[in-house]
């Protein structure tokens, strides 16, 4: 490998790292994982040799990125029960714990509205949260690009999630009101 | 008015689901390019290696797979070659016992019959279990002998009783079987000279 292959990649990376992990993470939801799976895919660019002269690099990235993330959904493994096994530290003591976090009517009425928008996005239908955490980053016609599906119907996603968003942020309110 | 209401709380909802995506992500430090590079070329390095581990056993498996071949194919070539033999059948094997009236011939085809083990009823024939393992002499007799015809043994039953005239008669006869047949001219006196001598 020469050394201006080596400065091409690197200002790759740099440029496109936290595309790479934010649309990871879109896919994950795991600051580990995304950094894996980003990790992962710059790896796959860095063997194909395929970082020069791309039409668009952004698009590229996403589809191997997103690619990468879907590989790892599909590869993990439910973490078996430790109730018969005991637990070996804290941490997994944390992680059967029920959530303990505030629910989105306790965050609106806390007046925390960007957690509680938060909390409905993950409760949204994967394809549809997929999208719209995508939105951010890209375009609908990128989104469409990376994902493989038709731009219109990432259209259609994002139309029907933010109408499911826009509804339940209209019901808390309207509780947050009755309660008074 | 109602409607202005509905539009502008749709336009807070937007914008506040706007402002919440854009943090809708866990920040994360970015990782120095050269250590991201480092690591990147670290597993390429490791994956080549593997690649080239599983090739360099693919090159050996197939190496070893040619040399047996031609190891097997030279064997084959230069091994030591058996006489050729003619085909025999597997079939017990026929002993003929002296006396029998039954020829070679009829021996073979008794032998190479479905119930060639069973005996066949016929005097001094005995069907032997073991393989035949020699080859039968080849006759050169012309045509093939067979058992005499029921008028053959009436001819020789005739001739051992008949009396010796006769006898040789026969065996004259049998001798001269296929001397060329002279057929007489026939004198026939034509009707001119019988209407003479009628005259």
């Amino acid at each position: 490998m020469r050394p201006e292959d080596e400065a091409e990649f690197a200002g790759l990376v740099e440029r496109q790292w936290k595309f790479a992990y934010r649309v990871a993470w879109a896919v994950l939801r795991n600051a580990h994982d995304a950094e894996d799976a980003a990790q992962e895919a710059f790896l796959k660019i860095w063997r194909a040799r395929a970082w020069r002269g791309l039409r668009d690099e952004r698009a590229y990235v996403a589809r191997i990125v997103w690619r990468a993330g879907v590989d790892r959904v599909r590869g993990r493994v439910a973490p078996p029960s430790r109730t018969r096994e005991g637990y070996r530290d804290a941490t997994e003591v944390m992680e059967d714990l029920p959530d303990a976090r505030l629910g989105p009517e306790e965050m609106v009425a806390a007046g925390d509205w960007e957690a509680a928008v938060h909390r409905l996005i993950d409760s949204l239908p994967e394809d549809l949260r997929q999208v719209v955490a995508l939105s951010v980053e890209m375009n609908s016609r990128e989104i469409a690009g990376a994902i493989g599906i038709a731009e219109g119907t990432v259209r259609t996603r994002l139309m029907r999630a933010r109408t499911m968003l826009r509804e339940k942020m209209a019901a808390m309110e309207e509780r947050r009101y009755a309660r008074g | 008015m109602r409607g202005d209401d509905e539009m502008e709380k749709s336009d807070r909802y937007d914008a506040l689901i706007d402002r919440a995506l854009r943090s809708y992500w866990e920040p994360r430090e970015m990782p120095e390019t050269r250590v991201v590079l480092a690591r990147a070329m670290e597993r390429a390095r490791e994956a080549d290696s593997l690649r080239r581990s599983v090739w360099a056993t693919g090159w050996a498996v197939a190496a070893t797979c040619l040399v047996v071949a031609v190891v097997s194919v030279v064997w084959l070539l230069q091994r030591p070659r058996v006489p050729e033999t003619a085909w025999l059948p597997k079939a017990p094997a026929v002993t003929h016992v002296a006396g029998s009236p039954v020829t070679p011939m009829a021996n073979i085809h008794t032998a190479e019959g479905k119930n060639a083990t069973q005996p066949t009823g016929e005097p001094g024939l005995r069907v032997a279990s073991a393989a035949v393992t020699r080859q039968l002499p080849k006759l050169d007799v012309f045509p093939t002998p067979r058992p005499l015809g029921p008028q053959e043994k009436e001819l020789v039953a005739f001739a051992m009783r008949a009396p010796p005239a006769a006898r040789k008669a026969v065996i004259d006869d049998q001798q001269h079987w296929d001397d060329p047949i002279i057929v007489a001219e026939l004198q026939d006196p034509s009707p001119e000279s019988g209407s003479h001598q009628d005259q």
